[in-house]
């Protein structure tokens, strides 16, 4: 039994300090800052802002 | 000051990011190309397997002559067919290309890669052998035995690698959400997968501790494996397909915290009743309550992107599924957060209700928004379009029609089956009766589901086997495009 | 146009003002909290609900109290409301109502045959325990049993929560009068008396392990 609950409180562990890690990391990287730019970070020249893209790459090549 | 509209007027930088973006996909081609392909190829046999299960159930002579097909084999092969073969290698493809896009870097390493879909693949087939063969571990959501699962292991260790990899090449600045969801997911499946198997299949725990961490580790496979690579593959391709950012970043954040502090609480609902400490199963009741916060929040979040844009599901079929599967995450996780409540859990336990439930999950969302993802994005890792729109249409309203029937109807059986159960007078076997019409209703909703799938593995053979080259349009719904909505 | 501070470098102003002006064409908030009613309304409530019903309904956190303590589950009332209130003491009477008690707290684990469940319950059928002295079933049941015991020379390692609150003087004494002559069992039945005794002897003790037992009942 006790190795259960080793294992257990291990995992437990390992994972609250991950999270807690991952959070800190994360506020002290600016990545709770300008959540603005954040949301549009996944549009770029090719694929703008206002552009749906339901088609695909070599698309623009052909008339 | 926002780069990007500078660069909208910029050939230049158009083509440097449109170059960016295919090499992006061509990397990408065989390692998620083989993890989709081979995840269709377990959504068929799952699905047969469902079928059978299904008429087993109200037909226990179906196929009882050989003891490989006896239900008892046959339900937990179907169950960890479709969330490991399917479910899983799909949802490591999807993650992979995620990543990739978003972090702005090819994926390099082919050659493991391609690898650890073949080990991934191999362990799914010993693990379904094993399991129709007789060797299930008999615990539930980890049926496969102890010998597939060095093959898992192996498999996702090089995916983590990549992974590692492709998030340490990413540019400086933001992390996007979808990849805190995906990063997090392939953090959270091995340690769930490998921790639950050792304590309860290689070195059983004491036997009252083994159902909390049994159910710890299934419903943490949905809330923490399964959903995160279906939100984040959501949160990427919403705004993507309409063009429009996503509505509240900061919605998307809280969302993704709530999550992973509410959900691991979650699994002992699964247990309400049992012989388990009181405040055990109390936080199991209060987590799952409070999963409706990132549930409403990331609900709002997309209902507020997709707000004015609703018609765009008249043309994409990638937006359709998703936006499908993301409604069916808020329905499912509500009716999971008030299926918790004792006073309701105490009809709603041991029927088929939990059954509906369930599938409402991993089908209604996660298989739903993974067939957006596949939909998106083949075409671009091929560099040609699906061949038919007939077929997607196929797909789209069979699955979508048979699961809604699927649902209401075990749904209602099940609720009967409840109300019955809990009175003393009523025989077991007068209660069987009275669920047999669902469950023959549920045979056909299932077969209708299968036809969709069977149509989309037809598509997309088609697509890989046929050499035409793309049309120079996209395979929509309809030809008529709304005009690109002016930002706003 | 205005020099720049590099020697060769000077703006643009049209372009400036160009990036201005499409600046300005789209309002844009740097930061888009939660809406007031989402936290007001929905986190707020929920949170403050969540706190309330994890300290009422814990079964004050103990091990062992498998029962919320603040809500009933919602599950039909079974021996205390259903059965009448038996006067006899008649053994036939204690062990009939004995059954009862042991199909709705005890079969879950020891099973309705008795014979209890490999590597996890031992069996009740021809149990050296069962058949013995009856202080070393009755303090269990009133305690709960934890840790390592041996049990017709096989060894177990489990933990049997307490039914002492749960169960009065008079039930326990039914539930063993039953075990101990169900499934092969031919040992006497107990007594509410002899309950009664051990309760008041050893009130509020913790889960006993093998050796405390002993201990207890070589005194």
């Amino acid at each position: 039994m006790f190795v259960a609950v080793t294992v257990i409180l291990i995992v437990m562990l390992l994972g609250s300090v991950g999270a807690l890690f991952a959070f800190s990391w994360a506020a002290t990287h600016q990545q709770f800052e300008n959540l603005e730019a954040a949301a549009e970070s996944i549009f770029d020249a090719d694929e703008p802002i206002g552009k749906p893209t339901d088609n695909f790459i070599t698309d623009s090549h052909e008339s | 000051m926002n780069p990007e509209k500078d660069q909208q007027h910029d050939p230049e930088a158009i083509e440097k990011s449109r170059q960016q973006r295919l090499e992006i996909d061509l990397a990408a081609r065989w390692p998620v190309g083989i993890f989709i392909g081979s995840s269709i190829f377990w959504l068929l046999l799952g699905s047969a397997l469902a079928i059978a299960a299904s008429i087993k159930l109200h037909d226990p002579a179906f196929l009882a002559e050989n003891p490989w097909l006896t239900f008892g084999r046959v339900r937990p092969a179907h169950l960890n067919i479709v969330a490991y073969g399917w479910l899983s290698t799909a949802g490591i493809g999807i993650g992979l290309w995620i990543l990739s896009r978003l972090c702005r870097a090819p994926i390099r390493d082919n050659r493991s890669l391609t690898l650890a879909a073949a080990l991934w693949n191999m362990g799914n087939a010993v693990g379904t052998w094993g399991i129709l063969r007789g060797d299930s571990t008999a615990v539930e959501w980890l049926e496969y035995p102890t010998y597939a699962a060095p093959f898992l292991l192996v498999s996702f260790a090089f995916v983590m690698l990549e992974s590692v990899g492709l998030i340490r090449r990413r540019p400086p600045g933001h992390i996007y959400i979808s990849q805190w969801y995906i990063m997090a997911a392939f953090f959270w499946f091995p340690s769930l997968y490998f921790t639950a198997h050792g304590l309860l299949v290689l070195a059983p725990v004491q036997a009252p501790a083994q159902p909390p961490i049994n159910w710890w580790f299934a419903h943490n496979a949905l809330g923490l494996w399964f959903t995160p690579i279906g939100l984040g593959a959501a949160y990427y391709l919403i705004p993507k397909i309409i063009g429009r950012p996503i509505h509240s970043y900061y919605l998307s954040v809280i969302g993704f915290w709530s999550l992973a502090f509410f959900y691991a609480w979650n699994g002992m609902h699964h247990l309400i009743g049992g012989p388990f400490p009181a405040w055990l199963i109390t936080a199991s009741v209060v987590a799952s309550i409070m999963m409706f916060i990132p549930v409403i929040t990331v609900a709002i979040n997309h209902h507020f992107t997709m707000v004015g844009h609703f018609k765009k599901t008249i043309y994409s079929p990638t937006l359709r599924f998703v936006v499908f599967g993301a409604m069916c995450y808020t329905l499912a996780s509500f009716q999971g957060s008030t299926m918790a409540i004792r006073s309701l859990n105490g009809i709603t336990h041991f029927t088929h209700y939990t059954i509906a439930h369930a599938h409402l999950g991993a089908y209604g969302f996660a298989t739903m928004v993974f067939f957006g993802s596949i939909y998106y994005i083949m075409p671009r890792l091929l560099e040609r379009e699906w061949p038919s729109r007939f077929l997607i249409r196929i797909h789209f309203w069979s699955c979508a029609i048979g699961f809604i029937a699927y649902f209401i109807f075990l749904s209602w059986g099940g609720i009967l089956q409840g109300i019955e159960m809990n009175q003393k007078e009523t025989p077991f076997l007068e209660i069987v009766a009275l669920t047999m019409p669902y469950l023959k209703l549920r045979t056909v909703a299932g077969s209708l589901m299968t036809l969709g799938h069977l149509a989309f593995a037809v598509s997309f053979c088609w697509m890989i086997i046929s050499h035409r080259a793309s049309t120079g349009e996209p395979t929509l719904f309809s030809k008529r495009i709304p005009n690109p909505d002016p930002i706003s | 146009m205005k020099p720049g501070n590099e020697p060769g470098e000077d703006f643009d102003t049209r372009k400036v003002h160009g990036a201005i002006i499409r600046e300005k064409s789209e309002p844009s908030e740097k930061f888009r909290a939660a809406p007031w009613w989402l936290k007001h309304g929905i986190y707020a409530p929920l949170a403050m609900w969540g706190i309330w019903y994890l300290i009422v309904a814990s079964g004050g956190f103990r091990w062992d109290e498998y029962s919320e303590g603040y809500f009933r589950t919602f599950v039909p009332e079974t021996t205390e409301e259903t059965t009448p209130a038996p006067v006899s003491n008649d053994p036939k009477a204690l062990i009939a109502e004995g059954e009862t008690v042991y199909t709705a707290v005890c079969a879950a684990c020891h099973q309705a045959t008795g014979t209890g469940l490999p590597g996890a319950f031992p069996p009740l059928a021809g149990s050296d325990w069962v058949n013995g002295t009856e202080e070393k079933i009755i303090l269990p049941v009133l305690h709960g049993l934890v840790g390592e015991i041996v049990v017709n020379g096989e060894t177990w390692n489990g933990a049997m929560p307490a039914q002492g609150a749960t169960l009065d003087d008079r039930k326990v004494a039914a539930v063993l009068s039953y075990i101990r002559s169900s499934w092969g069992n031919s040992a006497p039945p107990v007594t509410p008396e002899s309950v009664t005794t051990l309760r008041e002897k050893f009130k509020d003790h913790a889960p006993w392990t093998a050796a405390d037992l002993e201990a207890a009942l070589a005194e």
